[in-house]
């Protein structure tokens, strides 16, 4: 008599079967388990080791920082004619870590990609302290950073004082901190039924926390039905979102007339970019901590084959926007386009482009290896040199168009300090003890997802029914 | 209270206004106020407040919350308006040329030199150095007061000592001797005169940089004691050898603006060509049509090309043949043919230190029938009068124990002496050394006594640069410390009243007052003179062409003679040095001024350094780039210098500047660069500024200069235009026309500021930088800063190089903010802290800039500068911002701005409201020429005019609409408001 | 305020997804399900229907659009217009980066707010669990009990027939 139900089930079933991404089947009680037990038990050496590691380079970067904004910014490298280097470097480097991670998480739900579950979750919390860090440094590199609230359009009695709509900067600071925002209500909103379910197993003040966390979620149904209305919504919200937050930042440089940064190509150059570095320190971070952390059974091979794909795609599409830069400055005629492209591949500062052309362009292709996609370790090598390949990307946008300009009169050099070296390491220091605390303290993985997407009683109840 | 300001201004007011002339009257009363201990007068008072004031204007950007003390006037003093200039007219003790000035007060306190407009010689122009000068009167390392063995004295006391010493002297009959700097003040020169009319009493000049050879030869051919006077402006035809007389030979201001009002492609027929021989690089050899590198030996031989060839064409016989040599015959026939051409019309002028060769030189102007229109022995210059065979002798007799007493006037032979070490000996064994100098430097720590003198903007006087062309020099501000004209000092040990300004004016009163017939009486003469700051007596009919007969025989033997001397010792290995002047440092007299150590060398671009200029050929040949560290070695003389591979420079010759390497300048000076002067060597009595046989041997050290410009290459930009004359007349009228925007223009305000800069006229002296320096308040940021590319000049000189390595064009640029129309800089700032002003002015707010650096990136000009620091009152930057002395040049209308904001050309924004504030308050519109930004008001070529674009009368306007008008990179359609003129050189 | 239900429990989704249709089907009506995860098709076999957020979401976004536009008008063209590069007053594409941010923004906080307060997820809300385990690994049904129109007998069968691990009749306050 409820024949339709029937058929709907089946349906769910044998669509379940087509997309298995955990291999032994699993009680739920034990997903729960699986989760919930790092944050019940005592940290191990690695984990402090590590933790260790990255708090020391947090302190460099505070020390760094501190004297920089005491003595001022001449504390750094830069020079009458390159303003920017390692500071603008580092945001963009930064800002385009965090894409991948609303990526997974938005683009992929809105794909209904199952084998984002399992990762979805850090990846979130990859996206926010990256977004953090990257926020860091338009702050530091003003020369007067207690002043940052000029560019926040406060009603004022200085009689007409606006900041100037116009410029990208300006895009720059809502484009970031919408982002942040949107990035941290989704990335809380997903949480909230894990912290019932921890709640609900933890006692004292652990429960408490939880308890206040949770909202006072008691996992009715209807709730669970607008849940997924608002997830959904959230994600269609975040992906144009983190689209124009790159392209944003892209057109920092494409707005100014500066050859190499005057470019229609850039925002979707930037973006591909982005979730390129993205998925790279993804990799980094997950093979990292799932054996860190024995998470092998949640975080596949066939996830990282996934994410290599990615990887391989859009490191595709950057080697292409190199390409076509390249072709654009041959062919538009333009001496000054020409000369600064000549000047980026074999001015001073060659060896940084050639080993970006090949982290970023030729590296990504030996991912049609499935040998390669399916090693962790061989990914994990290929994963560092993305990253480094997309930091030097932003560097040699940004030095080597700035160094030689328009007037020879005015070329120069342009060399780090420490301080800017200093930094650079703190904004690493920073995400890393982040990312370990958030390891240690909140669910990271979607334990109410994962339960979800598991097929274990499902198969039995296909034979029961 | 502006009617004080007027009375410096127009004589009518003066004649009508009896209020100004007691006014008038009183700025003379107030020296009889000074003298130690100087009793509490108008001036020192206003030291007070102004001190005060530019301590608050010091700190007004760049701390907040600081208290600073401020004294009120009690009693407003007459003659000053708080907030309102007043410019004082005297004279120029930067160097021997003796520019007449204008020196801008505020709150009595001389903050800005500018030139005098009254001086038929010099104009409105300065040079970089006469700019600096105001600093070096606010230095710290002045000595404040007399010494005694080194501890401080009283006047007193230390007088006492002195005149029991020459007391003695006179009664043994023992010699007294003052040794000075070149003196041509007359009233100076009579009191010299009463001195040494005393048995035993001597004076004799001395010149670091000697000219003796060419006083030399010009008593030999003209029987004329002194150095002709080169009037540029009445030449066409210019031959120069070695004589780098637009950047630091003789009288560089009035050479430049006589050159450069010749040098006008609209008046084509009257374009001066100007071909130029020379060892090294020079601002003048870069701006001749035609460019010869020779070496220092060869000068004799083009001296002597010169004089046969046009002694050929004018028929004379018996001349000799020349020897064998690697000079260009071609470019002495070209150069001989233009001069014959332009007969009277031409001009030789020779910086050689060889007497027969100026001989030579002499006669070829004598042929030319040169004399009495462009080379003037009637009123010959009075400058450069040392001579050197009389030093010789002085060391001698010192050493020997034949001089009692030595005064050192302005001079500091223990630094600039070439054998210095025997000039020191030498001074230990007069027994008694009294100096006059402002500082202890190497002379002076010496001295028995140190008498110090005042700074020339302290102290009264006159000068007389050029025969007949007086000109007076009066205090802007009370003596800072306890020091005493030297003129008082002799005053008072010949037992006269101490009193150079009575003594002073009695003299004009006796000896130039009856020369005119212009004013009835003394003080009318007086109070006039010293209003305009130049006196002229009234010239009887301009002298006749001259042909003197010069005996040149002699001399052309001795030319060949000394040529084939070095010629045989001469080998592929060793290369001729050549010792050159540079336009920033000059002798080394000013190595303290930190505005001079930081302005780049107009040539290399290097600041804060000297340096060995090599041929790009012979770098490679030896190995070496720019910044490798060689060794000089000249005979017994060795020095370590870095190498700067120069396009360019003769491959036979290496170039060091003279000037630097000062033992005991002062905190900014001492030990910057290397002292070059042992170098020097004396040929036939005359110093010699040259050598032969020198080694250069690699160190395999390096260092980095600090140059504020390192790629010389326009790398096929069209960024300075150049044509020949030629091209220039036969092209067609072709406005530069103005690239379409996307944008329909805004509305305009009452004016449209704009600035034009004729390339051809601007020679790449720099005056301009330390103008804008001086007013805008720029910080100076040392040497490692430079090095960093961080200096803060608002307005650069950009230098490029064009042709052949060996024979390169070479092209300076002023660039500054360009005042784009479509500024990029302006959409990119987050908090609008650079916006456009309705009169076209690209404005920087400094309180709102945040220091986000997008507009510096932005901009392809390169003409923002970051405050990478607190430039002032912080000790990184030890110079006159971090003291309170220091402090007092800068100008009150001109913040100092603070760490982390953007800074830029403003054109003078400051000027250009006051001359609005002044127009509006006579009621009348800004005229054009009201308003002068410092660069151009500087500007001994006056290359850059400023103005309104909208007014179509105005200067600027026609500039901006000429042939030759160009905007830098306007194809970014960034719409410049400041645009140029192609060079135009003669093919 | 606390009312009788009567509570059963599931151990797997499936299982959940036949009893509530069964119940429904039997004319019961369901007060609510809890469950530790989303259930496919359970919200069909509950008759749920669609959520409303997607307006909430257009509204607020749409609101924020406006605002972010007016004010940048405001500011550039009514306000303070100043000569920057010559660019025109209204640079209206100028004005779009920002304004796209801000739908953004609004849309987002609007739909997170509703959603959290139409559910009653607030601040300090405390749950009571209709059964243990159900945010964990157990799924429950829960009828709200009315000795009206109530046959326990014909409800508590329906529910053991489709699977029930437990059948409760307690008092709480969900």
């Amino acid at each position: 008599m409820s024949s339709p139900v029937r058929a709907l089930d089946t349906d769910r079933i044998h669509a379940v079967r087509r997309r298995r991404w955990i291999d032994e089947p699993l009680a739920l009680s034990e997903i729960t388990d699986d989760v919930a037990r790092p944050l019940n038990t005592w940290p191990s050496m690695g984990w402090f080791a590590a933790f260790g590691v990255a708090v020391t380079a947090l302190a460099i970067g505070v020390a760094c920082v501190t004297y920089e904004i005491a003595t001022g910014i001449g504390t750094w490298g830069l020079n009458r004619t390159v303003g920017w280097a390692f500071d603008i470097t580092n945001f963009v480097f930064w800002i385009g870590i965090g894409h991948a991670g609303t990526l997974i998480s938005a683009i992929l739900l809105l794909f209904r990609q199952q084998w984002r579950t399992s990762i979805n979750r850090s990846a979130e919390a990859m996206t926010i302290f990256a977004v953090i860090c990257a926020a860091l440094f338009p702050l530091i590199h003003m020369g007067r950073p207690w002043l940052f609230y000029f560019v926040i359009p406060y009603p004022n009695q200085r009689g007409s004082l606006w900041p100037n709509f116009r410029s990208p900067l300006l895009w720059d600071v809502f484009a970031i901190n919408t982002y942040l925002t949107i990035s941290l209500v989704f990335w809380y909103v997903g949480m909230i039924p894990d912290f019932a379910t921890l709640r609900d197993r933890a006692d004292g003040i652990r429960k408490r926390i939880y308890a206040a966390l949770c909202l006072g979620w008691n996992g009715s149904y209807r709730t669970w039905t607008r849940y997924e209305a608002a997830s959904l919504i959230l994600a269609g919200l975040a992906t144009p979102l983190v689209l124009s937050v790159h392209s944003i930042v892209s057109m920092d440089f494409a707005v100014s007339i500066l050859p190499g940064w005057h470019t229609t190509i850039f925002p979707p150059y930037f973006v591909a970019g982005a979730v390129y570095s993205g998925f790279g320190m993804v990799l980094t971070l997950l093979i990292l901590t799932r054996s860190l952390m024995h998470l092998e059974r949640y975080i596949t091979i066939r996830h990282l084959d996934a994410m290599a794909k990615v990887t391989l795609l859009t490191g595709s599409i950057v080697g292409l926007s190199y390409a076509t830069e390249l072709f654009t400055a041959w062919f538009n005629g333009s001496i000054y386009e020409k000369a600064m492209f000549y000047n980026r591949a074999t001015g001073p500062y060659w060896l940084a482009f050639w080993t970006m052309v090949s982290c970023n362009a030729l590296m990504p292709q030996l991912l049609w290896l499935r040998r390669l996609r399916t090693s962790a370790a061989g990914l994990f090598v290929l994963s560092i040199f993305v990253n480094l390949g997309m930091w030097l990307e932003r560097f040699v946008i940004i030095v080597t168009s700035l160094h030689r300009s328009y007037l020879p009169s005015s070329w120069v050099m342009y060399r780090p300090t420490f301080i800017e070296v200093g930094t650079l390491i703190g904004s690493f220091g920073l995400f890393f003890t982040c990312f370990l605390l958030f390891i240690r303290l909140l669910p990271m993985i979607a334990m109410w997802e994962i339960k979800a997407g598991a097929d274990v009683r499902v198969e039995e109840a296909a034979d029961h029914a | 209270m502006s009617t004080e300001l007027r009375f410096w201004k127009s004589i009518e007011e003066l004649r009508g206004d009896s209020a100004s002339q007691s006014g008038g009257r009183d700025c003379f009363a107030f020296r009889r106020q000074s003298g130690p201990p100087p009793a509490p007068s108008r001036r020192d008072f206003l030291t007070l407040a102004g001190f005060s004031i530019a301590a608050a204007a010091a700190s007004a950007g760049c701390s907040r919350g600081r208290i600073q003390k401020a004294i009120p006037f009690v009693n407003e003093p007459e003659q000053i308006t708080p907030g309102v200039p007043n410019y004082y007219a005297t004279t120029c003790g930067g160097c021997s040329a003796g520019c007449s000035l204008l020196v801008k007060t505020r709150d009595g306190r001389p903050i800005k030199i500018e030139g005098n407009d009254e001086s038929a010689l010099f104009g409105s122009g300065t040079c970089a150095v006469g700019q600096a000068t105001v600093l070096s009167l606010y230095d710290d390392e002045r000595v404040k007061g007399p010494l005694w063995h080194g501890q401080r004295a009283s006047w007193e006391e230390v007088d006492a000592r002195v005149e029991e010493r020459l007391a003695n002297a006179v009664a043994n009959q023992a010699r007294v001797v003052i040794l000075s700097r070149t003196i041509h003040g007359p009233a100076t020169r009579h009191l010299l005169a009463e001195w040494t009319s005393r048995p035993g009493f001597e004076h004799l000049a001395y010149d670091a940089v000697s000219f003796a050879a060419l006083r030399r030869a010009t008593m030999a051919a003209f029987g004329v004691e002194g150095v002709p006077h080169y009037r540029f402006a009445r030449a066409q035809t210019i031959v120069g050898i070695d004589a780098d007389f637009l950047g630091a030979w003789l009288s560089p201001v009035e050479f430049t603006r006589d050159y450069a009002s010749r040098r006008r492609p609209e008046s084509a027929a009257s374009m001066s060509r100007h071909i130029q021989f020379e060892s090294g690089v020079s601002v003048t050899g870069s701006n001749a049509d035609t460019r010869v590198a020779i070496a220092p030996s060869e000068r004799g031989l083009v001296a002597l090309g010169l004089f046969s060839r046009i002694a050929e064409k004018h028929g004379t016989t018996g001349l000799p043949d020349l020897p064998e040599s690697a000079l260009d015959a071609r470019a002495l026939d070209r150069a001989a043919d233009e001069l014959w051409r332009s007969g009277g019309e031409s001009l030789v002028v020779c910086g050689a230190d060889d007497v027969s060769t100026q001989v030579l030189v002499h006669a070829t102007n004598a042929l030319l029938g040169n004399i009495g229109t462009t080379v003037n022995i009637d009123r010959p210059s009075l400058q450069k009068q040392g001579d050197d065979e009389a030093i010789a002798r002085l060391v001698d007799d010192m050493s020997a124990g034949r001089i009692d007493t030595l005064i050192l006037h302005g001079v500091n032979p223990a630094y600039d002496y070439p054998d210095a070490r025997a000039f020191v000996d030498a001074m230990g064994r007069v027994p008694l050394v009294v100096s006059f100098a402002d500082r202890l430097d190497e002379t002076a720590s010496h001295a028995h006594a140190v008498c110090p003198d005042h700074h020339f903007l302290e102290a009264w006087g006159d000068a007389e640069p050029v025969a007949s062309a007086f000109s007076l020099a009066q205090p802007t501000i009370a003596p800072l410390f306890e020091t005493r004209a030297a003129q008082e000092s002799l005053l008072k040990w010949l037992g006269r009243p101490p009193d150079f300004y009575e003594y002073l004016r009695a003299f004009w009163r006796d000896t130039l007052y009856p020369t005119q017939h212009r004013y009835a009486t003394s003080d009318d003469f007086w109070d006039h003179s010293l209003h305009d700051g130049v006196f002229a007596p009234p010239v009887e009919a301009a002298a006749p062409v001259k042909r003197p007969d010069v005996e040149w025989r002699a001399s052309a033997s001795a030319v060949v003679r000394e040529f084939a001397a070095t010629a045989s010792k001469a080998s592929a290995d060793r290369f001729e040095l050549h010792l050159y002047e540079t336009v920033g440092l000059r002798d080394g007299a000013h190595a303290n001024n930190p505005w001079l150590q930081e302005l780049p060398d107009p040539v290399t671009k290097v600041t804060w350094a000297n340096y060995v200029t090599v041929a790009p050929a012979a770098a490679s040949k030896l190995g070496i780039e720019t910044g490798d560290i060689v060794a000089i070695q000249a005979d017994d003389r060795r020095v370590e210098l870095p190498a700067y591979v120069l396009p360019g420079q003769s491959a036979r010759v290496v170039s060091v500047a003279l000037g630097f390497g000062r033992s005991n300048a002062g905190r900014v000076g001492t030990g910057v660069g290397v002292n070059a002067y042992p170098f020097v060597q004396t040929v036939a009595g005359q110093r010699r500024y040259d050598r032969t046989g020198v080694a250069l041997t690699r160190t395999g050290r390096r260092e980095v200069l600090a140059a504020t410009q390192t790629h010389h290459s326009m790398e096929g930009r069209t960024i300075v235009k150049q044509a020949t004359l030629a091209s220039y007349l036969a092209a067609q009228e072709t406005p530069e026309e103005v690239p379409p925007s996307l944008w329909t223009d805004r509305p305009r305000g009452a004016h449209a500021w704009g600035m034009a800069i004729d390339l051809n006229a601007c020679t790449g002296c720099s005056a301009c930088v330390t103008a804008c320096m001086a007013e805008n308040n720029v910080p100076i940021v040392g040497r490692d800063e430079v090095r960093r590319g961080r200096e803060m000049h608002w307005i650069r000189i950009d230098r490029y190089y064009a042709g052949r390595e060996d024979a390169p064009d070479m092209l300076a640029q002023p660039m500054m903010c360009q005042h784009c129309n479509n500024a990029p800089c302006e959409p990119v700032c987050p908090v609008l802290a650079t916006m456009h002003s309705s009169d076209g002015i690209n404005q920087q707010i400094y309180n709102r800039c945040v220091g986000t650096r997008y507009c510096e990136n932005n901009c392809p000009y390169k003409v923002r500068r970051f405050n990478w620091f607190e430039y002032a009152r912080n000790d990184r930057f030890d110079f006159n911002m971090n003291s309170p002395l220091g402090a007092m040049v800068l100008n009150p209308d001109v913040a100092i701005r603070s760490r982390g904001v953007m800074e830029k050309c403003s054109l003078c924004i400051q000027r250009i409201q006051a001359g609005k504030l002044t127009a509006e308050q006579e009621g009348r519109p800004v005229a054009d020429g009201d308003i002068q930004t410092a660069c151009q008001q500087v500007c001994p070529a006056q290359a850059i005019v400023f103005g309104d674009l909208s007014d179509s009368k105005s200067r600027v306007f026609q500039l901006a609409h000429s042939r030759r008008n160009y905007r830098v990179l306007d194809d970014l359609g960034t719409r410049p408001n400041v645009s140029y003129l192609t060079k135009v050189k003669n093919a | 305020m606390p009312r009788e239900y009567l509570v059963a429990t599931y151990a797997e989704p499936g299982a959940l997804v036949d009893a509530v249709t069964r119940i429904r089907a039997h004319g019961f009506k369901i007060y609510d399900v809890y469950t530790p995860c989303p259930v496919h098709g359970l919200d069909e076999a509950m008759g749920l229907r669609r959520s409303r957020l997607g307006y909430v979401a257009f509204v607020a976004g749409a609101l924020g659009m406006i605002a972010a536009l007016l004010f940048q008008f405001y500011c550039a063209v009514w306000s303070w217009n100043v000569n920057v590069g010559g660019k025109p007053d209204n640079s209206t594409l100028a004005f779009i980066p920002i304004t796209f941010e801000i739908t953004i923004l609004a849309a987002g906080l609007a739909t997170a707010k509703v959603f959290l307060a139409r559910s009653g997820l607030l601040p300090g809300a405390t749950a009571q669990l209709a059964a243990s385990g159900v945010t964990d690994d157990t799924f429950a049904i829960a009828l709200r009990w009315r000795n009206t129109v109530f046959d326990t007998g014909e409800a508590r069968r329906v529910l053991t027939e489709s699977g029930a691990i437990e059948i409760r009749q307690t008092e709480m306050d969900l």
